[in-house]
C-alpha cells in the first residue's frame, strides 16, 4: 500500500527547522556579542542562556532531520523535544517572574504540534500504531547505533587521557557558564561591562594574594582572579567562533577544490598556498594593524586575523581527505547509481572525510587561544583591562623578573593566568588525541 | 633422512584476546612435516592456516598469544622446542631454518630499499661469518696459486684481484669474530680505511645477483637496483622468495603467495618453486585455499577448519578417498560445468564460543548426537592417513 | 532485437603526459577497439588478466568512465543501429548521424537521458568491502538508488528493500545495521541487492565471487542463477577465475592488452581453443585432480603494461608460434567456424 508523507508532517519538518535556525542564531549571538539589551535585562547570564538555546537549537534541528525521514527517533525526539518546551514556557514565568511571559505566546505551537504527532495516522506513518509500535521501531533503529556507540564509549574507558581532557574542557566551561556566581561583576571601575576586570586602586605594582585579592593584583591593580575566571568565557569565545570560522571557510573551498578538480583546484589551492607561504603569527599581526585602524574592535580585529590564517589548514586536511575517498568503490557504486555530484558530497564523502577534520577542530580550540593570548602579549589583542589570559601575561611583561634579591617576587601575575592557558590548551589537546584514537577509522577496528 | 618428521607441532592452543571476547584461534592442533616433502595446508578464511606457519615462526601480534603445545624443530642433531627460546635463538632460526613468504608480495618489501638492499639485509644478518672466511680464504688460495705459477694471464689478474693486503686481511679478521667490533663499524665509514667493507660489499652483491639469477629474473643487475613499486607482482613475489631463500633454510613456509597473482603469472612461480625446491632439497610448507594448486604442488595435505587440522593424508588419498565430512563437502564444492553448484550449508562458527564438541557438527550432513558433546580425537583411519572425526574412532591402525 | 549491448569498436586510451609544458608522451590504450555483442538472457563471460582492461570495458560500457571513441548501443532497435553503423561506415558524420547517436548512442547520452540509463545497467564490484559505504545503515544503501531514480518513495521504497533482501537471502532484521557487521558473502548479497532493486536489464559482474570462500562461492552462483530466472536478466560475467566461468558463461570472451583475441561458445572454447594465449591461460588453470597430468605452456615474461604495447599483434613478444608478420600487423577477429572468432594470424585466411 502506497503511503505519502503526510503533508502535516512536512509543514512540521519545516516550522522545527525554522525554529532550531533562530535558537542556533540567538544562542550564538549571546554567547559572541553579550547582552544585546543591557538596559531591558540586566543580569541576564547571557553564557547560560545562549549554551541552552544552543542546545535545544541542536536538539531541534535533529527533531527536523528525523522528521523528514520516516525515522521512530523522530517521533521520539519531536514528542519530547515538544513537551519540554512546552512545559519550560509554562514554568519560566511563574519561576522567574512576569517578564518571560513573552515566551507562552509559542506555547500553542506546541501543543498543536503534539496533539498532532499523537494521532494514528501519523504514528503509522513512523512505524508503529500506537506509543507501543513506535517504541520498538524505535528499539530496531537503535540497536545498530548504540552498538556502535557502546563500542566508542569502551574505547573511551580505555583511554583515561581522554577522561582528563574531557574533564578539563568541562571544568572551564562551567567555570565560563558560572563566572558571575564564582567572581562578581558589579565594581564601579568595571563601568558596567562584567568583561573587564575591577581595578582597585591605581598603583603600578602588583600586589601579592590576599584575601581579597586570591590570586593578586597586576600592574594597574586587575584582580587577576577575576581575570582568569572571566578569562574562560573570552577564551572560549574565541575558541570557537575563530576555529569555527575558520572550519566553515576552509571545508567549503577544501571540497570545491577537491571534488571538482582540474583548473579550480589548482587556482584555489594556489591561494592557499599564498596565505601558508606567510609565517601565521606575522600575517595576524599585519592583519590586525590593518583592520584596527578602519574601525574594527580590537578583539574582533584579532579573530578576523585567525581565520583568515587558519582557514588554508582546513581546506588542505579535507581536500587530502577527499582525493582519497573520491576513488573509492562506494562512491563510484554510488554514481553509478545516478546520484547528483551534491548527494555523492554529502551522503558518500563528507561523512567519511570529515573525522579528521574534526579532530583537528578541536585541537584548534586550544591553539587558537593560545595564538591569541600570544597576540595580546605583543600588544595586539584586546584592550588593557579586559578580561582575557593574554591580556594578564602582556600586563605582567615588567614583572616577570623582580628584584635581584628575589626574582620571582611577583610570580603570581603570569604563573596564574599561564597555568589557566596551559591546562586550557592541554585539555583541548588531550580530547582531540582521545577523539583521534576514537574515531579514526583505521584505529577503531582494534 | 627423507621419512624422518622434520618439524613436529604438538597440540598448538593459539588464542586472541580481543574486544568481542576471547577468539579460539587453534585447538590443539597436530601436524608434522617429513623432511624433503611439500605438505599443503588447506582450508578456508579464518581456519587458522596462515596462524599455524606464523606460530612456527613465533610471530603471532597481539592480541593473539599461544596457550599450549610445543613446536618441535629437529636441528643440531635434537628436538628443540621453539615456543620455549629466546628470542636470540629464534631470530637465529628465522631465515636460517625457516624462512616464511607471504600473500602480498609488494607489501613484504619495504618501499624505499632496493631490492638489493633488501635481500643484503637478510645475507647480512646470517652469513656474515661465511662470507668473511670466504673472502679471506679466496685470498689464501689466489696467494698460493700465484706462487706456483703457471697462469694464463686472466687467471694470473683475477687471483690478483682476490688478493688481500694485509690491513684489509686484518679487518675482515676482527669482523668475523665480532661483527659488531667498534673500530670494524667506525673503519667501514672512513673512506679511505673501508676497501674492506668494499670487498665485503661486493660479496654480498654477488650473492643477490646469484640468487635473483636463480629465481629466473632476467637482466638481474638491472632488477637489484630497483625499488619495489617498480616491480610487477610476479616479479615482486620471486624477489621475496629470494630473500628468502638467500639463507638458504630448510623449511620454506610459504602462505598463499600466488593468490594476488595472474593465473600465466601463478603457474610461472609455482614451476619456479618446484625447481627450487629440487635445486635447493627444500622442504615446503604450503598454506592456500586452491584445491587445484595443492593436487599440484603437494605431497601430502592437512585440512584445517575453524582451527583444527580435520584431515592428514597423502595427495591422493585425499582427492580419492576423503574421509571427513567437511573435506567431502568442499571437494564437491569445486565448480564443475553441467552440474549444479554445491555449497556447504550454514556457517563457520564463531570461534568465540566455539561449540563443545566437533567444531563442524552443525554442518554435518552425518553428525551424531556424540558430535556435539564430545570433541573427536584425532585418529589414524588408514595407513598414513589421520581423521579428527567420530565416524573414525575405534579404527586405529 | 536479440542483441541487447554492442560495442563497436569502443576505444579509451589514457594519455600520458609528461615534460614541462604537460605534452602528450604516450597512451594508456586500455581498451583498444572492441566490439562485441551481448544477447539478451545469456550470461556472457570476459576473461583475461589484470591490465587486459576488462574492468575498464565495464565501466565504460557504464559511462563510469568516458569513451574515446565507439558506440555503445544498449536495446536499440535494429534499424537505427543498422543507420547509424552505415553512416559510420560511409563515414557521413552530419546532422543525422549525430542525433541518432544523440538518441540512442549511450556513448555519447548527457545528463537526464544518461540518468535514465543507469537504471537499466548496473555493475557489482569485485570487494563488497569497498563499495558498500561503510557509514550507511543496510536500510540506507539500497533506498539511495530508489530515491535517486524517483521509483519509490517512504513506505513503498521500504517495502521494495525489504523484498529484495528477502531474494538475495538476507532478511529484514538486517536492515538497521553496518555492512561491517556481516561477512563476505553477505556483503556481497547486500551489493547485488543494490544492483538489482532498480530492476536493470543488464548487470555487469566485476569478479564478484573472488572475495569470498569456496562454500561461500557456490552459494552466490546458484544466486545468480536464480535471480536471473526471477529477474529476466542478462549478465557480463567478468572474471579471472577460468573455472567459474566454465561453468556460468554461454559464451566466452578473451582480452589481451585491450583487445579481445578470441571468442567464442563456452564448450567450444574450453575445448579447443585456438589462439595461443587462451591456451596459454588455459593450461595455467590448476586443476584440483592430481591424476591428471597435462602440458603446461609457461609464459615467459611478465603481462606487459599497456603503456606502450608491442607493433604488430600485441602478444607475438610471449608467442611460441609468433611468425614475420604477428610484429608488423594487428590481426583481426576472424571468424573460424561454430561461432569461434579468433584474433591470429594462424588463422587468418
Amino acid at each position: 500500500m502506497v503511503r505519502e508523507r503526510p503533508l502535516t508532517l512536512t509543514f512540521f519538518a519545516v516550522v522545527e527547522t525554522i525554529l532550531a535556525i533562530v535558537e542556533l542564531n540567538i544562542g550564538t549571538l549571546l554567547l559572541t556579542i553579550g547582552n544585546p539589551l543591557p538596559t531591558a535585562f540586566p543580569n541576564l547570564n547571557v553564557f547560560l542562556i545562549g549554551i541552552i538555546l544552543l542546545a535545544t537549537g541542536i536538539l531541534a534541528l535533529l527533531t527536523a532531520y528525523y522528521l523528514w525521514s520516516n525515522e521512530a527517533l523522530g517521533w521520539v525526539l519531536a514528542s519530547v523535544f515538544l513537551a519540554t518546551d512546552a512545559i519550560t514556557r509554562i514554568l519560566l514565568p511563574i519561576m522567574l517572574g512576569m517578564q518571560w511571559i513573552i515566551f507562552a505566546v509559542f506555547l500553542e505551537v506546541d501543543i498543536a504540534i503534539l496533539y498532532y504527532l499523537t494521532r494514528p495516522s501519523i504514528m503509522t506513518f513512523f512505524g508503529g500504531e500506537d506509543i507501543r509500535g513506535v517504541l520498538q521501531k524505535l528499539k530496531i533503529e537503535m540497536e545498530p547505533r548504540m552498538k556502535e556507540l557502546r563500542f566508542t564509549m569502551k574505547l573511551v574507558r580505555k583511554t583515561p587521557l581522554s577522561i582528563i581532557g574531557a574533564s578539563i574542557v568541562m571544568f572551564y566551561v562551567s567555570m565560563a557558564v558560572f563566572a558571575p556566581f564564582l567572581a562578581a561583576p558589579g565594581h564601579i571601575s568595571q563601568g558596567g561591562n562584567p568583561e573587564m576586570m575591577p581595578k582597585e586602586g591605581a598603583s603600578l605594582i602588583p600586589r601579592a594574594p590576599s584575601p581579597a585579592h586570591p590570586f593578586g593584583t597586576m600592574q594597574g591593580q586587575y584582580d587577576i582572579y577575576y581575570g582568569c575566571i572571566w578569562g574562560a568565557r573570552s577564551a572560549l569565545r574565541i575558541g570557537l567562533y575563530v576555529a569555527g570560522g575558520s572550519l566553515l571557510i576552509g571545508l567549503a573551498i577544501g571540497i570545491v577544490a577537491a571534488y571538482y578538480g582540474g583548473w579550480l583546484d589548482e587556482v584555489l589551492m594556489r591561494f592557499t598556498d599564498i596565505i601558508l607561504a606567510f609565517p601565521g603569527l606575522i600575517l595576524c599581526m599585519a592583519l590586525v594593524v590593518v583592520l584596527v585602524p578602519m574601525g574594527i574592535e580590537r578583539l574582533d580585529a584579532v579573530m578576523i586575523a585567525l581565520v583568515i590564517v587558519g582557514w588554508p589548514g582546513y581546506s588542505r586536511l579535507i581536500r587530502g581527505e577527499i582525493l582519497r575517498i573520491k576513488n573509492e568503490d562506494y562512491v563510484e557504486a554510488a554514481k553509478s547509481v545516478g546520484c547528483s555530484d551534491l548527494r555523492v558530497i554529502r551522503s558518500h564523502i563528507l561523512p567519511n572525510s570529515i573525522y579528521p577534520v574534526l579532530i583537528v577542530f578541536t585541537l584548534d580550540l586550544g591553539t587558537v587561544v593560545l595564538a591569541a593570548a600570544a597576540l595580546s602579549f605583543l600588544g595586539l589583542g584586546a584592550s588593557p583591562g579586559y578580561a582575557d589570559w593574554g591580556q594578564i601575561i602582556a600586563l605582567s611583561l615588567n614583572w616577570i623578573y623582580g628584584p635581584p634579591s628575589n626574582p620571582f617576587q611577583y610570580w603570581y601575575t603570569f604563573i596564574m593566568p599561564g597555568i589557566f592557558i596551559s591546562l586550557f590548551v592541554l585539555g583541548w589537546n588531550l580530547l582531540g588525541d582521545a577523539l583521534r584514537d576514537i574515531l579514526d577509522p583505521t584505529l577503531r577496528r582494534k | 633422512m627423507a621419512e624422518e618428521s622434520f618439524l613436529r607441532i604438538k597440540d598448538l592452543d593459539l588464542r586472541f584476546y580481543t574486544y568481542e571476547g576471547v577468539v579460539e584461534a587453534l585447538d590443539k592442533v597436530k601436524l608434522s612435516i617429513k623432511d624433503g616433502e611439500t605438505l599443503g595446508v588447506v582450508g578456508e578464511t579464518g581456519c587458522g592456516k596462515s596462524v599455524t606457519g606464523l606460530s612456527e615462526l613465533n610471530l603471532i601480534p597481539p592480541p593473539g598469544k599461544i596457550e599450549g603445545g610445543r613446536i618441535l624443530l629437529y636441528k643440531n642433531e635434537k628436538w628443540v622446542n621453539l615456543l620455549r627460546q629466546r628470542d636470540a635463538y629464534l631470530r637465529n632460526v628465522r631465515g636460517n631454518d625457516i624462512s616464511m613468504i607471504f600473500q602480498d608480495p609488494k607489501s613484504a618489501l619495504n618501499p624505499v630499499y632496493t631490492v638489493r638492499q633488501q635481500i643484503a639485509e637478510a645475507i647480512m644478518h646470517h652469513r656474515l661469518e661465511e662470507l668473511c672466511q670466504i673472502l679471506l680464504d679466496e685470498s689464501k688460495n689466489a696467494i698460493e696459486s700465484l706462487k706456483k705459477g703457471g697462469l694464463s694471464d686472466r687467471e694470473k689478474a683475477a687471483a690478483e684481484k682476490s688478493v688481500l693486503n694485509k690491513r684489509e686481511k686484518r679487518m675482515l679478521e676482527r669482523m668475523l669474530e665480532d661483527p659488531s667490533n667498534p673500530i670494524v663499524r667506525i673503519a667501514s665509514k672512513i673512506p679511505g680505511l673501508n676497501r674492506f667493507k668494499k670487498r665485503f660489499n661486493n660479496k654480498v652483491t654477488t650473492e643477490v645477483v646469484r640468487m635473483l639469477r636463480d629465481m629466473r629474473i632476467p637482466d638481474p643487475e638491472r632488477v637489484a637496483d630497483m625499488y619495489p613499486h617498480e616491480l610487477s607482482g610476479g616479479m615482486a613475489q620471486r624477489v621475496v622468495i629470494a630473500m628468502a631463500l638467500s639463507c638458504n633454510p630448510n623449511l620454506l613456509i610459504a602462505d598463499e603467495p600466488t593468490t594476488n597473482l595472474d593465473v600465466t603469472v601463478q603457474l610461472q612461480i609455482l614451476t619456479l618453486i618446484k625447481d627450487l625446491k629440487k635445486q635447493y632439497g627444500m622442504t615446503i610448507q604450503y598454506i592456500t585455499h586452491d584445491m587445484g594448486v595443492v593436487a599440484d604442488m603437494c605431497d601430502r595435505v592437512a585440512v584445517m577448519y575453524a582451527g583444527n587440522v580435520v584431515e592428514l593424508a597423502e595427495v591422493m588419498e585425499i582427492f580419492k578417498n576423503p574421509l571427513h565430512p567437511y573435506t567431502r563437502a568442499l571437494l564437491e564444492c569445486i565448480p564443475r560445468p553441467g552440474t549444479e553448484f554445491k555449497s556447504i550449508e550454514g556457517f563457520v562458527p564463531s570461534l568465540i564460543s566455539p561449540p563443545k564438541g566437533c567444531r563442524f557438527n552443525d554442518r554435518c550432513p552425518f553428525a551424531m548426537d556424540k558430535c556435539t558433546r564430545q570433541k573427536p580425537e584425532f585418529v589414524t583411519a588408514k595407513k598414513d592417513h589421520q581423521v579428527l572425526c567420530h565416524l573414525y574412532a575405534g579404527e586405529t591402525r | 532485437m536479440s542483441f541487447l549491448l554492442e560495442l563497436d569498436d569502443l576505444k579509451k586510451y589514457y594519455t600520458l603526459t609528461g615534460g614541462l609544458l604537460r605534452r602528450k608522451v604516450g597512451a594508456v590504450k586500455a581498451v583498444d577497439g572492441v566490439s562485441i555483442s551481448v544477447r539478451k538472457g545469456e550470461t556472457f563471460g570476459l576473461v583475461g588478466e589484470s591490465g587486459c582492461g576488462k574492468t575498464t570495458l565495464a565501466k565504460t560500457t557504464l559511462r563510469l568512465i568516458n569513451p574515446n571513441s565507439g558506440n555503445i548501443l544498449f536495446d536499440v532497435p535494429d534499424e537505427a543501429k543498422e543507420r547509424i553503423r552505415t553512416l559510420q561506415r560511409e563515414k557521413k558524420g552530419g546532422f543525422e548521424l549525430r542525433s541518432l547517436r544523440r538518441q540512442w548512442d549511450l556513448a555519447v547520452f548527457r545528463g537526464r537521458r544518461l540518468r535514465e540509463m543507469r537504471r537499466k545497467m548496473q555493475l557489482v564490484y569485485q570487494d563488497p568491502t569497498r563499495s558498500l559505504n561503510p557509514r550507511m545503515l543496510v536500510k540506507d544503501i539500497l533506498l539511495e538508488p530508489l530515491a535517486v531514480q524517483n521509483i519509490a518513495k517512504g513506505t513503498a521504497a521500504l517495502q521494495r528493500v525489504s523484498e529484495m533482501l528477502q531474494k538475495v537471502g538476507l532478511g529484514e532484521r538486517h536492515l538497521y545495521r553496518y555492512p561491517h557487521e556481516f561477512s563476505g558473502g553477505q556483503r556481497q548479497r547486500i551489493a547485488i541487492a543494490r544492483a538489482l532493486i532498480t530492476t536493470p536489464r543488464l548487470v555487469f559482474l566485476d569478479e564478484p565471487t573472488s572475495s569470498v570462500d569456496v562454500s561461500v562461492r557456490a552459494q552466490l552462483l546458484n544466486l545468480f542463477q536464480v535471480l536471473r530466472k526471477d529477474f529476466d536478466l542478462t549478465y557480463v560475467y567478468i572474471s579471472h577465475d577460468l573455472s567459474v566461468v566454465e561453468c556460468i558463461a554461454d559464451r566466452v570472451g578473451v582480452m589481451y592488452l585491450g583487445k579481445i583475441v578470441e571468442l567464442a561458445q563456452t564448450p567450444e572454447l574450453y575445448a579447443r581453443p585456438l589462439h595461443p594465449y587462451s591456451i596459454a591461460l588455459f593450461s595455467a588453470i590448476p586443476i584440483p585432480d592430481p591424476t591428471v597430468k597435462r602440458k603446461r605452456v609457461v609464459l615467459s615474461g611478465e603481462v606487459p603494461s599497456p603503456v606502450n604495447p608491442p607493433a604488430g599483434c600485441r602478444f607475438h613478444p610471449r608467442c611460441e608460434s609468433s611468425m614475420q608478420v604477428c610484429q608488423t600487423q594487428e590481426p583481426k577477429l576472424v571468424d573460424v567456424g561454430n561461432g569461434h572468432f579468433v584474433a591470429c594470424h594462424l588463422f587468418s585466411k
